[in-house]
């Protein structure tokens, strides 16, 4: 009897345990719901073949894995629109030429619900179930990852954006065979930190707070590496596990050390506590950077506190793009007037570099768009001019952006600055 | 062995004849049902391991993730940092799991019932704490196993085949065993199992070492079908909730009951409302919830029952003693 008693109250916490962890990931993105997630599917697949424009061919099916709910949720949504954006407008103009056919493209999305596991048990069913000859990806080294291992183990051509490229490069000690990414550099992406930093005056002390994923890793080390280059010191590093909720003491820690620059490599749940704790404590560097975290949503995550908040961007209207500025004004009010907009443009861009490869190509055998992918040279798109490496790389230009307002203006560098760089932090401001 | 030759023999020949089906089929059907078979085996044999010391032992283990994670992170270091082949790591990854529950059993199982249940979860949390921050492994970044030291996909699909049918079969074998005997015993009343001579700490040692193994090579069979592997999902207490769901649902401390559990809760509802997610979470509450108070016994619990009524018995509990190495019997005598 007390055995059954036992089961029955295992059971029913396993229970509760399964609802709640289902109930959590699909609120935990804030701007997403499982109703995108659901939908999603069903209105790409619309948007494909209700403007089709003349294509005629059976259509070719592109797969995307997005984090609409979970940790990393606010990525998911701008990126969605950016693929669905592209592929609707692929398809109005007549659908991807192969081999002097027509043929319209057809979006299939899943939910990663932001865990690898799920990132590769989806990407396979992206493959096996929905016969995607070509996949596209999401966001950050750890979903990036998993997702292109898949790609080299299934032998399908897969791009993505919005992931640092030395972390996702360093990823595959043999080099990846099917996958690409197209983005910034982390050499130039963590240059930018202490290059728009002497917008202001400080005392080049920096303190680092770095999580231990891919990108806390390589970044980290790679500001540290930096730092004398450009004339700062790093004066205290705090390392932690995604998901730390406490940074009382490393807040404390970094405001013994008299830093001037605080920048953070950490994920938006994590950067939520951190800037609450350097609030509550009183800490007002110069210049603050939450870098990946205050890309998207920052500012309905932590109210007034995003005032001055500075991250690195990848995209701005002379950065030697084309059509990015209408992508951008079609977006602006949906997504921000910042980096959220910008996801959308990287997405966007992604699938016009596979509709390019898959027209060179002539073919939709996944050996074919792979051989093209790897030729993709100075293809103008609406986030840049992309040229791909041998290392299946792709460098974007990299700038420096500002939370002000709703707004992420660019403020370094000069030739592309939009607003002048707020200091120190007024968020922060005790 | 308890039960006669002929008929534990029979019963091993079915699973050898499951086995060989498994084995021919890749290449024989498409990539998509062997993607699903696939993953459904592994989770067949997950289950089962659980149902070895949570089921026939009677002790609701939340800690099994700790022995995913460190099949499959044992099989990554050993072929990325030992440089061995995957047959070798997966071994690796079974026995360094069952060395693992062998320490822990010494602590773990001065626990019973609930206390059991909390030191084993806490056991997990500690375990996924330390995988994050351990540099040697990767930290919360994880491995990478290169794709080229793999096993093919034909292969790999014979090798989960084959360790989801051996969890099959040992948990079969226990069943027949005198040991299983003695931990069904000990699982229905621990009191009256020590006094008739049985020690209820060796005995559920010795299960949770067994069930530790299993684990750990099915948890090494994950590396490979994943290729890319990071603490917080080979350390996470999903692997070890779903695991018991599928159990409760299909039936505790049967062979089949993991099996069907596995169907329903893999196949029918998780895989089959993947684009719903929280339908397919609320599904799999409800049904929990469901089995419990309608059919405590599980789906095979429930079939059995069937089954005596249509024989005309009068209640299941006449069908279970037909099969005296069924769970509850003890309870139910």
């Amino acid at each position: 009897m007390n055995r059954r008693k036992s089961v029955a109250a295992v059971s029913t916490v396993a229970a509760l345990a399964m609802t709640l962890a289902a109930c959590g990931s699909s609120s935990g993105g804030g701007s997403s719901s499982s109703a995108a997630a659901t939908s999603a599917s069903a209105s790409a697949s619309a948007s494909a073949s209700d403007s089709g424009g003349g294509a005629t061919g059976d259509p070719i099916v592109l797969g995307t894995t997005l984090p609409l709910t979970g940790p990393l949720g606010v990525f998911g949504p701008p990126i969605q629109a950016g693929y669905e954006q592209a592929v609707a407008a692929i398809n109005a103009a007549g659908g991807v030429d192969v081999g002097g056919t027509k043929r319209p493209l057809k979006l299939v999305i899943k939910d990663s619900k932001s865990d690898p596991t799920v990132v590769t048990s989806t990407t396979k069913s992206l493959i096996t179930d929905d016969q995607a000859v070509a996949l596209l990806g999401s966001v950050t080294p750890p979903l990036t990852i998993p997702f292109s291992v898949v790609a080299d183990q299934e032998q399908i051509p897969a791009i993505s954006s919005l992931t640092p490229t030395l972390a996702w490069k360093g990823a595959s000690a043999a080099g990846w065979k099917y996958a690409y990414d197209v983005f910034v550099d982390e050499v130039e992406q963590t240059a930018v930190n202490f290059q728009a930093s002497d917008l202001v005056e400080n005392n080049k002390k920096v303190y680092l707070f770095t999580d231990t994923e891919e990108d806390g890793k390589a970044m980290g080390g790679l500001w540290e590496q930096q730092a004398s280059k450009y004339g700062y010191t790093i004066v205290g590093r705090s390392n932690f596990p995604p998901g730390t909720t406490d940074f009382t003491q490393f807040v404390q820690k970094a405001k013994d050390s008299g830093a001037d620059v605080v920048i953070a490599q950490i994920i938006p749940p994590d950067a939520v506590a951190l800037w609450k704790a350097m609030k509550a404590l009183k800490y007002q560097p110069k210049t603050a950077w939450p870098e990946k975290a205050g890309t998207v949503g920052f500012n309905q995550a932590v109210g007034p506190l995003a005032e001055g908040a500075s991250v690195f961007g990848w995209w701005a209207p002379k950065n030697g793009n084309e059509g990015g500025q209408a992508v951008y004004d079609a977006n602006k009010a949906q997504f921000g007037d910042g980096l959220g907009t910008a996801c959308v443009i990287a997405a966007y861009a992604m699938v016009q570099i596979m509709a390019d490869a898959i027209t060179r190509a002539g073919s939709t055998e996944p050996d074919a768009i792979n051989t093209a992918l790897a030729a993709t040279k100075d293809l103008p798109t609406v986030l840049a001019k992309i040229t791909i490496g041998p290392d299946h790389r792709a460098v974007t230009p990299v700038n420096a952006v500002q939370w002000q307002g709703d707004a992420q203006p660019i403020v370094w560098p000069a030739d592309q600055a939009t607003a002048k760089m707020l200091a120190p932090v007024p968020g922060l401001a005790p | 062995m308890i039960g006669s030759p002929k008929r534990i023999g029979s019963g091993i020949a079915v699973w050898l004849v499951i086995l060989g089906v498994l084995l021919y089929l890749p290449g024989h059907i498409g990539r998509g049902p062997q993607e699903i078979l696939l993953n459904l085996l592994i989770w067949i044999g997950l289950a089962q391991a659980w149902n070895i010391i949570g089921g026939v032992g009677g002790q609701l283990s939340l800690g099994h993730s700790v022995f995913v994670g460190a099949g499959g992170y044992t099989l990554a270091m050993m072929m990325i940092k030992g440089g061995l082949s995957w047959p070798l790591a997966v071994i690796g990854g079974g026995l360094l799991s069952a060395l693992l529950a062998w320490f822990l059993a010494l602590p773990l199982l001065r626990l019973s019932g609930v206390y059991f249940t909390i030191g084993t979860s806490a056991v997990a949390i500690i375990a996924l704490g330390w995988m994050v921050t351990w540099d040697w492994t990767g930290e919360a970044r994880g491995l990478n196993i290169p794709l080229d030291a793999l096993p093919s996909k034909t292969l790999k699909f014979q090798l989960i085949a084959f360790l989801a049918v051996l969890c099959c079969v040992v948990t079969y074998l226990i069943l027949h065993s005198s040991f299983g005997l003695r931990l069904m015993a000990v699982r229905d009343d621990e009191g009256a199992a020590s006094a008739l001579g049985v020690s209820p700490r060796g005995v559920k040692a010795k299960a949770f070492i067994v069930s530790a193994f299993l684990t750990g090579l099915m948890g090494s069979t994950i590396a490979i079908n994943q290729a890319s592997i990071e603490p917080y999902s080979m350390f996470n207490l999903r692997w070890t909730v779903t695991a018991l769901v599928m159990v409760i649902v299909g039936g505790m401390g049967t062979v089949w009951g993991p099996v069907i559990g596995a169907f329903i809760i893999y196949y029918l509802v998780d895989r089959s409302l993947q684009d719903q997610p929280v339908i397919q979470a609320l599904l799999s509450g409800v049904l929990i919830i469901l089995v419990i108070s309608v059919a405590p016994d599980g789906v095979v619990g429930l079939a059995r029952s069937a089954w005596a009524k249509v024989r005309g018995m009068r209640d299941s509990g006449d069908g279970d003693q037909q099969e005296p190495l069924t769970p509850g019997v003890v309870a139910h005598a």
